[in-house]
């Protein structure tokens, strides 16, 4: 049975006999890597989309993982690598488009607001200020901040994935949640 | 307006995230606990920071939460609901299968056995019949030897008109489609095979129970009733006659020899 073994045993038996272990990776990382992408992008279909791609690049990368190094920091790396990739089509796409580049950076990765038919206009218009808000921190700063909100991870678990001491991780968060409170406390008009 | 820019004020960065997210120890929660109560700063900071969490909670849970765990499909690989499912099965779980009440297969078996069954009954059937054609050839060819025998001599008369359907059942039976069995046929012979026919007729019936009968068969089957209910009477009034028997041969050697003596 495949699941009892460990992320680094999965990989191993991957590579050495058994390809179709990569699937039970797939199950275990799916959920958590779509919510670093979804946090880091803000759209459904670009995070599906980075989501998918990380674990094509990582089965296409198995031999190339390291044995003593984690899974979940090589995935989470090729996934935020990922959505950087993302960040910079998505970029080069609208800079076509605008003359300002400063414009174009900040309004690029704004997800246009889902219009819910449950959802008050108020309630619509704070969400996406919150994405915002989201999108304009640094990637350092947004990936700790996506992985403790969405993907539920505990400092000591962010320190291991991406191989960063605690405190920085500490740090970084705090610094994060500083820079959001700025941002939203500010009035919808100061921002737009 | 608040003053953002200010960094924790008293150095208590790291235990106000910890204490926030609560992944603090209790001696680290009571310590902080202790010096939140006397500095307004961290309580307002600690608000702020609540006031942003809430905000990104709202929009994961109303965003996030509400869009259904995608599975992702690797092209090289089996997608992992096959992988999981494969793992679990074991040889037992076949083995199992394999004794597992199946609907379908209880019909076959029954209908196979069905088929077995007529066929085991027409071919113990068919045996009978064709000692019995045995006989009728010995009887044909005696007969075949004085072809006017049942028409002219009585006596192996008396037996075929046990059987007679001529004399019985004079409209049915030369409605007979048999081909075998027509005029030159004696009686006897005919009554035999047709009995025969009847029991192969009843096996088929038991095996396809069928309601497509031929025709012939019905009628031959009919017929067939009717000549053992004429039968049953005359074995009350003449016991022997059930047999073709030494008793007729002799008729028809005597037969043979008043023509002789006619002759003469
Ligand atoms: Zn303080």
């Amino acid at each position: 049975m495949t699941t009892n073994l460990t992320d680094e045993q999965l990989v191993e038996l991957a590579i050495s006999e058994n390809p179709n272990a990569f699937g039970e990776i797939v199950k275990r990382w799916e959920r958590k890597i779509f919510a670093l992408c979804f946090g880091m992008l803000s759209r459904e279909e670009e995070a599906k989309d980075a989501a998918q791609e990380t674990f094509i690049a990582a089965y296409r990368n198995l031999k190339n993982f390291r044995g003593d190094a984690k899974v979940s920091s090589w995935l989470h790396r090729i996934a935020v690598n990922q959505c950087l990739t993302t960040m910079r089509r998505a970029k080069s796409r609208q800079e076509s488009f605008l003359d300002d580049e400063d414009q174009a950076a900040e309004k690029v990765f704004i997800a246009p607001s889902r219009q819910m038919p449950s959802r008050t206009t108020e309630q619509n218009e704070r969400l996406h200020f919150v994405r915002q808000a989201v999108q304009s921190l640094p990637v350092d700063l947004r990936q700790i901040i996506v992985m403790k909100e969405f993907e539920e991870m505990t400092f000591q678990e962010i320190s291991d994935v991406l191989d960063l001491p605690l405190s920085t991780v500490k740090s970084r968060l705090y610094t994060a949640l500083k820079q959001l409170r700025m941002k939203l406390e500010r009035t919808p008009m100061e921002i737009v | 307006m608040l003053n953002n820019n200010k960094n924790s004020c008293c150095g208590f960065t790291e235990q106000m995230v910890s204490y926030f997210y609560d992944e603090t120890n209790q001696a680290e929660k009571a310590d902080f606990e202790a010096h939140l109560t006397n500095c307004s700063d961290c309580t307002d900071e600690f608000a702020g920071f609540s006031f942003v969490r809430s905000s990104l909670i709202e929009w994961r849970d109303e965003e996030f939460f509400k869009l259904e765990t995608l599975v992702f499909e690797i092209p090289m690989i089996k997608t992992i609901s096959q992988t999981v499912e494969s793992d679990s099965r074991s040889w037992f779980s076949d083995f199992r299968k394999m004794f597992s009440f199946n609907p379908m297969m209880a019909t076959a078996v029954l209908a196979a056995l069905i088929v077995c069954v007529g066929i085991v009954f027409i071919a113990i059937n068919s045996t009978n019949n064709s000692e019995v054609a045995e006989v009728d050839d010995k009887n044909s060819e005696k007969i075949v030897a004085s072809p006017t025998v049942d028409k002219t001599n009585e006596q192996p008369g008396e037996t075929i008109a046990e059987g007679n359907p001529d004399k019985s059942l004079p409209d049915k039976f030369p409605k007979s489609t048999s081909t075998e069995s027509k005029d030159s046929q004696p009686l006897p012979i005919r009554e035999k095979r047709l009995v025969m026919s009847d029991s192969v007729v009843k096996a088929s019936d038991d095996t396809k129970n069928n309601s497509e009968k031929p025709e012939t068969v019905r009628n031959i089957k009919e017929t067939n009733k009717e000549i053992k209910k004429t039968t049953a009477v005359q074995k009350q009034q003449v016991p022997n006659l059930t047999t073709i028997d030494d008793d007729e041969d002799k008729s028809v050697r005597l037969a043979d020899l008043f023509e002789e003596i006619d002759s003469k």
